[in-house]
């Protein structure tokens, strides 16, 4: 009995340990081809940089379901998105950008040309926090 | 070849018992919660009682800790996953935050329910209450989303 349970311990700790460690999930961005905006309330330069350094995860038929979740392009600009969604949309835009969090490095490190450039980053935080502001009424 | 296996069995023993005295601060809770969204706003019953059940327990400062979160390397899970939870969003200090940050949070709640991303795995794995059934996302995404969108009104 005693050498059993001398067996048998130490594998039930093994097994809640490996329980309790493979919870981490990994998620996988995919890439797909680019698509373009088709209807435009964003203005021509601004639209430029999203149609090539965002438009591949972020529209309606990317394969990854989270970034076209968090954020679509195609909603964006066909009016699916309510005026309250657009806001926080476009505030999480400029959040994003600040930090310099899109792309993502995962993304840059395969396609490093998509980085957008100073610049470039520029042009669309001011384009999403002035469309924010003037939703809001301020 | 037996041997080593139960030598391996009781340096694992050991370690286990060791691993217990590794220092951590456990998440605090609170039981008056006057900031609180579900205090403060008025949520509907049923999307109420969902969030109390399948996300409160790390989004909230009213964790509930099961037996297992109190003992090293589960006790580590638990408490970085409520650490981490509130972090991101702490449904009981709804009240403090600035309007576009509620908006902010609504949106992403709405979008992780809906790509069933929260409650994470592990979570539903022990508590098959924060299982949610379609209908139950669907209730929370329309939730967030209307509330997201009386903000600006």
């Amino acid at each position: 009995m005693k050498k059993r349970i001398n067996t048998i311990l130490p594998l039930i700790l093994l097994g809640i340990t490996f329980i309790l460690f493979s919870f981490t999930k990994e998620s996988s961005e995919d890439y797909t081809t680019i698509t373009t905006i088709e209807s435009l309330d964003i203005p021509e330069d601004v639209k430029a940089i999203i149609d090539n350094k965002c438009m591949g995860c972020h529209n309606d038929e990317a394969k990854s379901g989270k970034s076209k979740m968090k954020l679509n392009f195609d909603k964006f600009t066909n009016g699916d998105y309510s005026t309250g969604k657009t806001i926080s949309k476009l505030d999480k835009i400029t959040k994003m950008l600040s930090k310099d969090k899109m792309p993502p490095q995962k993304f840059l490190d395969k396609y490093p040309d998509k980085k957008l450039t100073d610049d470039e980053s520029k042009l669309i935080s001011d384009w999403a926090s002035e469309t924010s502001a003037k939703m809001k009424g301020e | 070849m037996k041997k080593k296996l139960k030598i391996l069995g009781y340096l694992l023993v050991v370690a286990f018992i060791l691993i217990q005295f590794y220092p951590m601060d456990k998440p605090l809770v609170s039981v008056e919660n006057p900031n609180d969204l579900l205090q403060n706003n008025k949520v509907q019953k049923n999307v109420a009682l969902i969030l109390k059940s399948a996300c409160y327990d790390c989004h909230s400062n009213t964790s509930k800790f099961p037996w297992y979160s109190n003992i090293a390397p589960s006790k580590w899970l638990v408490y970085n996953h409520i650490n981490e939870g509130r972090d991101e969003l702490n449904f009981s200090e709804w009240n403090t935050l600035e309007k576009d940050d509620k908006a902010e949070l609504l949106d992403d709640i709405s979008s992780v329910i809906l790509d069933g991303e929260m409650p994470i795995k592990g979570y539903t794995f022990l508590h098959s209450e924060a299982n949610l059934s379609e209908t139950d996302r669907k209730a929370i995404v329309k939730w967030a989303d209307r509330m997201l969108d009386s903000l600006y009104e």
